[in-house]
């Protein structure tokens, strides 16, 4: 029996205690501090606007190639015009996030937040050469000037995320310095604020101008070449079993450890899902194992911490509050929502719930990494919507892959496994309380 | 009618919590009105509230929002994790009579 020793033994509970100690105090402040960091911040706000575009856009890609072989069959001769959407959304995110982390940034300045979204988005822009295509390889006429977009989609994260931020840095600087054209009284706000923006934009058009068109510095190539290792590094199970450490560690805490970890994080995980959907659309094998939806569907199953084997567990639980809190929890669960039970277990700062807290996850992850690696499971490549049922989003993230919705419920399994002797523990020593609670009254 | 407005993550985990308070404030023949939001709502969302309650998950982020809230001056709190629940609903409304009378 694993559960007696975790209560009777002082040792074990007490190192548990002293690492909980050890995260709210030496490790949460610093994490919390660089997750409310500006720039950060911004970055966070810019690349999370672009979701609903990104979810809805991945979905084209389910759509010309659907799990069925005779539905994908039927629609291979539309595969092109299908994916129209796709191309322009998730191939555009870094365009879109560039607008979203300038105008974020701007605002915790106190700084308009339009024209800054659009200085940002101007200089992003900049970074890529206009090609004029005046006559097609077949001879006939060709569509003239156009934007090479192939840097815009989640590899271009980064480049968009340096240069709109450097943007607002500069018309900040600029500003600081009055150098503007200031209106005089009576000029509309709003044709004040253009004006305001006209040297900070010319210094911005020509410095990334000057950069990119005149000395003919590819900086979208620099940028990318400068992330890759970074990149590289996070598509491995390390990249999977750190974020997810960090995240349980910080809410074991009490600590919203997604909100912390993810904006760090997420370029990277939207550079890997934007390669995977990208290969997919060009019918290649998918390079990449650890988009953000390899947490979401196969290690946050019912939310951080795999709380959705604990809540299965509280639903049939001998403690009457256990139980009548995971019956209210189950739905919420079902749709990866799970204060209710990091609080109202709680977890947070229990020694003992905290262990398969953190265990339990990391099992899955380890499990669904290896289970990618080898090709026993597909890899993801669509951005279904977070609240969506573990098995569905799996099957969908997935592209339709039945064996993912199963690796879903397996991890949920071994969830329940990992968390069933500290359930019980902790369920005795509720039981015991409630018992003594009742004596003396 | 007292206007509650209910700060979380991203404004999910709080819309759990908003059947509570309603539920505990009919019991209690309050009046009350409960809106949840995420973090980034704050701003646009504190003129239409009479108080302003945070979700503890978010609580690294407090000072950011006690200074959005002072701005428009609304009384904020932190939701103690015990009351952050499906059974909260008591504690809450405790919570919220205590800020506007000391406010």
């Amino acid at each position: 029996m694993l559960h007696r020793p975790i209560l009777s033994k002082r040792g074990e509970t007490g190192m548990m205690e002293r690492l909980l100690a050890w995260v709210e105090r030496t490790l949460m402040p610093p994490m919390a501090k660089l997750g409310e960091q500006r720039h950060i911040r911004a970055v966070r706000d810019g690349v999370v606007a672009t979701l609903p575009l990104v979810i809805v856009g991945s979905f084209f890609l389910l759509i010309a190639f659907p799990p069925v072989p005779a539905w994908a069959k039927a629609m291979e001769p539309h595969v092109a015009k299908i994916l129209i959407p796709f191309r322009l959304t998730v191939g555009l995110m870094a365009l879109y996030a560039s607008f979203g982390m300038a105008f974020s940034l701007a605002r915790s300045y106190g700084m308009d937040g339009l024209t800054s979204g659009i200085l940002g988005m101007g200089a992003f822009i900049l970074t890529t050469l206009p090609q004029n295509i005046a006559q097609l390889a077949d001879g006939s006429p060709g569509p003239g000037w156009v934007l090479p977009f192939a840097n815009w989609g989640g590899q271009g994260l980064f480049t968009a995320m340096l240069v709109s931020l450097l943007s607002v840095e500069i018309a900040r600087f600029l500003y600081s310095r009055k150098l503007m054209f200031r209106m005089p009284e009576g000029v509309p706000p709003a044709v004040a604020r253009s004006f305001e923006a006209l040297i900070p934009g010319s210094v911005v058009v020509t410095l990334v101008w000057l950069v990119r068109g005149l000395l003919n510095f590819d900086i979208q190539s620099a940028i990318m070449n400068l992330f890759k290792p970074l990149v590289v590094a996070s598509d491995s199970l390390a990249g999977a079993l750190i974020p997810i450490l960090l995240v349980t560690l910080l809410w074991s805490a009490g600590i919203h450890g997604v909100s912390v970890v993810g904006p760090v994080a997420r370029p990277i995980w939207y550079a890997l899902f934007e390669a995977n959907a990208a290969a997919a659309a060009a019918g290649q094998p998918l390079p990449h194992i650890v988009p953000e939806q390899f947490f979401q569907w196969f290690v946050w199953i019912g939310g951080s911490g795999m709380t959705l084997s604990l809540v299965l567990l509280m639903v049939f639980s001998r403690s009457d509050y256990l139980r009548k809190l995971g019956r209210a929890s189950l739905l919420p669960g079902i749709a990866n929502i799970n204060e209710p039970i990091i609080f109202g277990t709680p977890i947070v700062m229990n020694p003992v719930l905290a262990i398969p807290f953190i265990l339990a996850p990391m099992a899955a992850g380890t499990v669904t990494y290896f289970a990618m690696k080898v090709g026993l499971v597909g890899r993801p490549f669509i951005a279904p919507p977070w609240t969506l049922p573990g098995p569905i989003g799996a099957y969908l993230a997935t592209g339709g892959d039945w064996r993912a919705a199963a690796l879903n419920l397996f991890n949920v399994f071994l969830g329940v496994l990992i968390y069933w002797p500290f359930f019980r523990a902790y369920e005795r020593r509720l039981e015991a309380e409630a018992e003594a609670k009742n004596r003396t009254a | 009618m007292v206007r509650i407005l209910l700060v979380c993550s991203a404004g999910m985990s709080t819309s759990i919590l908003i059947r509570a308070v309603e539920k505990e404030a009919v019991a209690r023949g309050q009046q009350v009105s409960v809106r949840a939001v995420g973090t980034t709502e704050l701003e646009s969302a504190v003129g239409d509230a009479d108080v302003v309650l945070v979700a503890p998950q978010v609580r690294h982020r407090f000072p950011q929002f006690a200074e959005i809230a002072r701005a428009a001056g609304k009384p904020i709190a932190l939701i103690e994790p015990k009351a952050y629940g499906p059974f909260g609903g008591p504690a809450i409304l405790d919570q919220v009579a205590q800020l506007l009378s000391g406010s």
